[in-house]
């Protein structure tokens, strides 16, 4: 029989916490290599996806003499692609272990969904209700707001990663890679 | 619903909030490019 050691509730707690930050939430090397790999390079993609939304959304703010008409169908086009980048967002988190990462990915996400359905409410106003100088300044402000939260959730993505690239060149570098 | 009065855009504010925009969007990019190293 093994030697029982006595810890305290609190150094218990630590030893956890500090085990689950190291293996990233896996407890086996080849598990996190395969299943975070893909699910981490799946997040990268999604973000990848948004920035480049949101680029053609600063590009139209940069604008000066875009159409109403143009503006409309390219915000339309925004709302539909944000749609589908959060829905594979939404998957991935349901499976992905580290909290900071998913904390503010939601966070992002609602934000996001509050940002599709102001700019749908206010393209359905129609240019006589709300003018395009009008929608451009509201817009510039909701996209500044969002684009706060997108910046987190990337600083955390970036964590996350680092946490994990530090696992696997220790696991690596063993013989056995069993994080237990 | 009444409709609503057409303003000059406020330039100063306007390329402040742009600025902040374009900083995060940078920002993000660079982040994406390191982690797809």
């Amino acid at each position: 029989m093994g030697r029982k050691i006595v810890v305290t509730e609190s150094q218990l707690k630590k030893l956890i916490e500090k085990i689950n930050e190291e293996a990233a939430g896996y407890d086996d090397f080849y598990i996190m290599n395969q299943h975070g790999g893909k699910s981490m390079a799946l997040l990268v993609d999604t973000l990848n996806d948004l920035v480049q939304v949101f680029k053609g959304i600063s590009a139209m703010l940069n604008s000066d003499n875009i159409e109403y008409v143009d503006l409309r169908e390219n915000l339309m086009a925004a709302v539909d692609l944000i749609t589908e980048i959060n829905d594979v967002m939404r998957i991935v988190f349901k499976d992905f272990t580290d909290k900071d990462v998913i904390k503010s990915g939601e966070i992002m996400h609602r934000k996001l969904e509050s940002y599709q359905e102001k700019i749908r409410m206010m393209v359905n106003m129609g240019e006589e209700l709300l003018s395009k100088e009008n929608l451009l300044n509201k817009l510039e402000s909701m996209t500044e707001n969002v684009g706060n939260s997108m910046a987190e959730y990337a600083i955390k993505l970036r964590g996350a990663d680092k946490t994990f690239k530090r696992r696997l060149t220790k696991g690596r570098d063993q013989r056995n890679p069993d994080f237990n | 619903m009444k409709k609503e009065e057409t303003k000059p855009r406020n330039r100063k504010n306007l390329s402040k909030k742009l600025k902040l925009i374009k900083k995060n969007t940078e920002l993000i990019q660079k982040y994406i490019d390191e982690l797809k190293k």
